[in-house]
């Protein structure tokens, strides 16, 4: 656990805690919608993937999505959950264009996914608890564009409908980079599980950030909720101007009204919400187009057996197995796909060094490209098969990281390119030798030195040898070579 | 029809006579629960905004001693013991049925819009919201 | 030769197949019918073009000898079912001009089985209502006068005119939905057969939502045997609908004619309200001796929560109403009185667009589901609910059958009762207490009142054994005969 009191705020009266709870929607990656059977396909033609049934025509009922519960239990689950095998669905009563029934179908009083916890790791190093409250399944809304026309809103429905978990935090984080962190976090389950793409840029999941300000110690204070906030970079953002705004009107005297506010993210900051200032009654009641959702132990199980190893254990078998630093492992299993790449090129290998170059020399050459591990031109096996050409002595560290980079570059293989490009470590000991007596012939002057007494010298030499031979003669081999000839 | 027999029964009985002589509506066992059945003008004013329906200001009065009236009838309620009692959750014994994860709908844009009042490039169109 | 129109649906069906009698014909002496009975106002949406173009395809078929079931019957179907591309209004001026571009899933079964669309029969607005008065196209007018009395009367309601076009023999047979008992009291009313089948034996698929836990798609018909043949081609399961029950349907016509020999007959203690008129106490008492000639036996049985059956319905079904009716807002369908505001126009639109009643019920529905009072009114009332149903599944242990009356009176007149809310509501009494428990029950015509109008009696049933019912059904028109209007005054009027 890391020091609270390092996540305090100076303010102009003393300090300040803030505490942040998150509310994040994530949309099931299914094929069909939760209650209908149009597709979820993103960017389509506006109303194209809407079914009647989302469209809230008369007498127009829902059926659920079998895909859907189960990716709500798998995720359950994965939070290390409390799984209701009996949960029911509620409408939530209210008015808005993008809301075609006048109301949503979610779960109020009893949802699919109990208490559970996330253990969310900050840049420190120190990890950090955070306690989840509830998972439940519900229905998206539409989509309301405002900036069409001078006096209408348009409305598209083809996300009206679409499963989303939505996934409850306690209140339990102190900073806006935990806040962050533990959105990175939950994303890299959710991708783990499969069960959520995470693509916070097409709004597969976006979180509704719950903020408010105290005094260390103290009880907590109102709240404000920021609606849709769709990157880790805008909740860091938004959690530091929200709680800056909350501690300014708190240090003039004045009190935080409980409101919804929205990010904007060009300016930075949140400002309050005019459509939702009307105090909401929502008439939550059970759904009575639908009935209890019940399943059995059976059922849980199936999808417990199936469920992948997450990052978490992943972290911890990777330090024990593969004898990696935290940090590094933390680096390696933050996503799924590099875990499993990481894992392939360490099997039969020395993990350290397989380690080190996945984590620094294909994430840097991946990084600076601009690709993601998916488009990556060295595969898993041809990263491995390097690395054996250093084992076997064909190829030094640096002689390998030049390698490394034309393999990025052309996509060849490596003995591919050892070949093509005459990289290949000289070990032949005649050919080593004619260029060790070549450098001790061009500086005789050095020579004297080292012989009076300078061993220092020797290093000088080495540099001297591997340059006559481009970098290809084996270091180790020239070594004791060189050391016989000038000792000699 | 053999006569009435059962003293508690025939109350039950009495209790529908009295509605249809609409007396005044039975009063509540709970504390203060009388002031639940009368409703006034400004919560009249409140569910109709929640509701959406516009009522005309010379409707409130007499709506809140319509909507009053019913109240009272359906307060009788808190006269059975419900303590031991789960809320009806289905019935017939039916249980919820799963459907497979198939796109087996949309793709019928000009249904979904065929009866919309307006419309405007393949959206529907409504006065502007504004967030 | 009695006329056409005014044949059983299973005379009719042997007429058409003997090839005695023209889908054709038949659909013309109905449209004919329908024509003259404008006074009745019974259809909110007459059909011409489409029954006669069914009825030819009816006949392609008799010809081949490929007629099905319904093949060429001519119905009348109630306007809260959606048809495709024909108006379905749900009697409301909200949905005055909807034309859906799906059609529901028992009018679809009918179609499939043969059957011909004569039209769209009026309805209180969104079923919410006992006697009709409610649709926002004026109120449906009884068949039946008083003995010597001109005054109209109301066909009861909310299937006020599937049940009028049944009685006037404008049709052959109707659809109807009822909630509270709105296929069972007309039928009452009008001296028919309507039964209204367990919850989750008809799809609701394709019906306009009044209040979901409580609706049930059913049927009317002229005899009980034409009811069985009609509710057998409605019924079944439905993967559109997630409250459909999964369970084979049985040949209701043949189940008809099972008789009710060593059935137990229960008779509720606490249906016999004081004030009921006499008539209607002997009428009941009347078939109860008829079921027991048949070779049943009568038990005394107890449902110890009946009087609260009313109070808690009328908490539930406007609580499910009030969320049901908020689709209706102007933006994908139905009526819109625009405003530059978007609050404004819900308002605006939603009051112009529902009638009192409903508005009435949407309101207290709001506020029964409004933060503070969920748990002192909705949870409270589906406790009560939960304890009505095991009223039943307890009396169910000592009988197999439940006979009461249907209605506390026969057809009153129109205005009588339209500016009393909870007068109105008593109508209910007795039919309100199956669609709380989600049983099936049968109202069949039993006799005449003092004023000579027909009164019916209700035969309450387990959970999807509506056989057993059509069974008692009969028994009890087999001894009370059939009840058909005998003076069509309504041909006469302006």
């Amino acid at each position: 656990m890391s020091d609270p009191s390092a996540k305090l705020i100076k303010g102009n009266t003393g300090e300040w805690e803030v505490v942040i709870g998150l509310e994040v929607h994530a949309q099931v990656l299914s094929q069909a919608k939760l209650f209908s059977g149009a597709s979820t396909a993103f960017g389509a033609a506006p109303n194209s993937q809407v079914s009647l049934v989302d469209a809230a025509f008369p007498g127009m009922l829902p059926v659920i999505n079998a895909f859907c519960i189960e990716q709500a239990v798998r995720t359950g689950l994965g939070l290390k959950a409390k799984i209701n095998r009996r949960s029911v669905f509620d409408r939530k009563n209210y008015f808005y264009p993008d809301l075609p029934a006048g109301y949503q179908i979610s779960q109020y009083k009893h949802p699919i996914v109990g208490e559970g916890k996330v253990t969310v790791d900050l840049p420190d190093g120190t990890t950090r608890r955070v306690g989840i409250e509830r998972l439940h399944l519900e229905q998206d809304a539409g989509k309301s564009l405002h900036d069409q026309h001078p006096k209408q809103s348009y409305v598209d429905l083809n996300r009206a409908g679409v499963a989303l978990m939505e996934i409850v935090s306690r209140p339990d984080l102190r900073s806006a980079e935990e806040a962050a962190a533990y959105l990175r976090k939950l994303r890299a389950i959710l991708r783990y599980l499969g069960t959520c793409d995470g693509n916070m840029e097409e709004g597969s999941m976006r979180a509704d950030v719950n903020v408010s300000v105290r005094r260390p110690g103290a009880p907590l204070n109102t709240r404000c909720e920021i609606k849709n906030v769709n990157s880790m970079r805008f909740v860091q953002q938004a959690v530091e101007y929200e709680s800056r705004r909350q501690i300014q009107v708190l240090e003039d005297g004045g009190t935080i009204r409980q409101e919804t506010r929205l990010f904007d993210s060009s300016k930075g900051e949140t400002r309050s919400m005019r459509s939702k200032e009307e105090a909401h009654d929502y008439r939550y009641f059970p759904d009575p187009d639908l009935l209890p959702l019940e399943f059995d132990q059976a059922f849980v199980d199936r999808i417990a057996a199936t469920l992948p190893e997450l990052p978490d254990e992943k972290k911890a078998r990777f330090v024990s197995q593969y004898g990696l630093g935290a940090y590094e492992a933390g680096v390696l299993v933050a996503e799924r796909e590099p875990a499993e790449y990481y894992e392939s090129v360490a099997k039969g290998r020395d993990p350290k060094l397989a380690a080190n170059w996945v984590s620094v020399e294909l994430f840097g050459q991946l990084n600076k490209a601009g690709k993601d591990l998916a488009q990556s031109p060295v595969s898993a096996a041809g990263l491995g098969e390097l690395l054996d050409l250093i084992k076997d002595g064909t190829l030094s560290q640096r002689l390998a990281k030049d390698v490394f980079a034309l393999m990025f570059e052309t996509g060849k293989g490596a003995a591919a390119v050892v070949a093509e490009k005459g990289l290949k470590q000289v070990s032949d000991t005649g050919a080593i030798e004619a260029a060790i007596d070549k450098v001790i012939a061009d500086n005789a002057a050095k020579v004297a030195e080292y012989r009076g007494g300078k061993p220092t010298l020797f290093g000088w030499f080495m540099g001297q040898v591997m340059k006559a031979t481009g970098g290809k003669a084996n270091p180790g081999m020239v070594n004791p070579l060189l050391k016989k000839k000038l000792d000699g | 029809m053999p006569a009435e027999r059962n003293p508690r029964l025939a109350r039950i009985g009495g209790a529908l006579l009295d509605l249809r002589r609409r007396r005044a509506p039975i009063t509540l066992a709970r504390p203060g629960a009388a002031a639940l059945s009368k409703l006034d003008r400004e919560t009249v004013r409140r569910i109709a905004r929640l509701a959406r329906i516009r009522v005309e200001e010379n409707e409130f009065e007499p709506l809140a001693g319509e909507l009053s009236k019913i109240l009272g009838f359906v307060e009788q309620l808190s006269q059975v013991d419900t303590a031991a009692v789960e809320p009806l959750a289905a019935i017939n014994g039916l249980t919820l049925p799963w459907r497979e994860d198939r796109v087996a709908d949309g793709g019928k844009a000009d249904d979904v819009l065929a009866n919309a009042p307006a419309r405007a490039q393949g959206y529907y169109a409504v006065p502007k919201v504004v967030e | 030769m009695t006329a056409a129109n005014l044949l059983t649906l299973a005379q009719a069906a042997k007429a058409l197949r003997a090839r005695s009698l023209s889908a054709r014909e038949l659909t013309r002496a109905c449209l004919d019918a329908i024509a003259k009975a404008g006074a009745l106002n019974a259809f909110v949406t007459v059909t011409p073009e489409r029954a006669l173009a069914d009825a030819e395809r009816a006949d392609a078929r008799l010809a081949k000898g490929e007629a099905r079931a319904l093949e060429g019957i001519p119905l009348a179907i109630k306007d809260l079912f959606c048809t495709q591309g024909v108006k379905s209004t749900a009697a409301s001026r909200i949905l005055g001009e909807f034309v859906p571009p799906y059609e529901s899933t028992v009018t679809e079964k009918l179609w499939a089985a043969g059957a011909t669309l004569l039209g769209k029969a009026n309805l209180d607005e969104f079923a919410m209502g006992s006697s009709n008065e409610t649709s926002a196209f004026g109120p449906v007018v009884n068949p039946w006068r008083r003995q010597g009395d001109n005054r109209k009367l109301v066909p009861g309601g909310s299937s006020g005119g599937s049940a009028a076009a049944v009685a006037a023999g404008l049709c052959l047979g109707a659809t109807g939905t009822d909630t509270g008992g709105s296929i069972r009291q007309p039928a009452s009313l009008t001296g028919t057969v309507g039964i209204k089948p367990t919850y989750g034996r008809c799809s609701r698929y394709g019906i306009v939502a009044f209040a979901s836990s409580l609706d049930q798609a059913g049927v009317f018909a002229r005899d009980v045997a034409d009811a069985a043949i009609l509710l057998r081609e409605t019924a079944g399961h439905d993967a559109r609908d997630s409250t459909s029950a999964k369970l084979p349907v049985p040949d209701f016509a043949a189940a008809v004619e099972a008789g009710v020999k060593g059935l137990r007959i229960g008779i509720p203690k606490e249906y016999r309200v004081e004030g009921m008129p006499a008539e209607i106490e002997a009428l009941w008492r009347q078939g109860m001796a008829w079921l027991k000639d048949a070779g049943a036996q009568a038990v005394d049985v107890s449902l110890p929560h009946t009087a609260m059956a009313l109070p808690t319905y009328y908490i539930i079904a406007p609580a499910e109403a009030s969320s049901n009716l908020a689709r209706y807002d102007g933006v994908r369908y139905g009526l819109r009185v625009a405003d530059d505001d978007l609050v404004t126009q819900y308002e605006k639109t939603r009051a112009a667009g529902f009638g009192k009643e409903v508005r009435r019920r949407v309101l207290i529905g709001t506020y029964v589901l409004s933060a503070g009072y969920y748990d002192a009114y909705y949870l409270k009332a589906q406790k009560v609910r939960a304890l009505i149903a095991r009223d039943f599944v307890d009396a169910f242990k000592a009988c197999d059958l439940i006979l009461a009356p249907t209605a506390p009176n026969a057809a009153f007149a129109m205005g009588e009762k339209a500016d009393d809310p909870i007068g109105m509501y008593l109508n209910d009494v007795f039919t309100v207490p199956a669609n709380l428990a989600g049983l099936p029950g049968l109202s069949v015509p039993a006799g005449l009142s003092a004023e000579a109008l027909p009164l019916g009696l209700q035969l309450l049933g387990r959970p999807f054994d509506e056989a057993t019912l059509f069974a008692a059904g009969r028994e009890i028109e087999r001894r009370a005969g059939l009840f058909p209007v005998s003076d069509r005054w309504w041909e006469a009027a302006p």
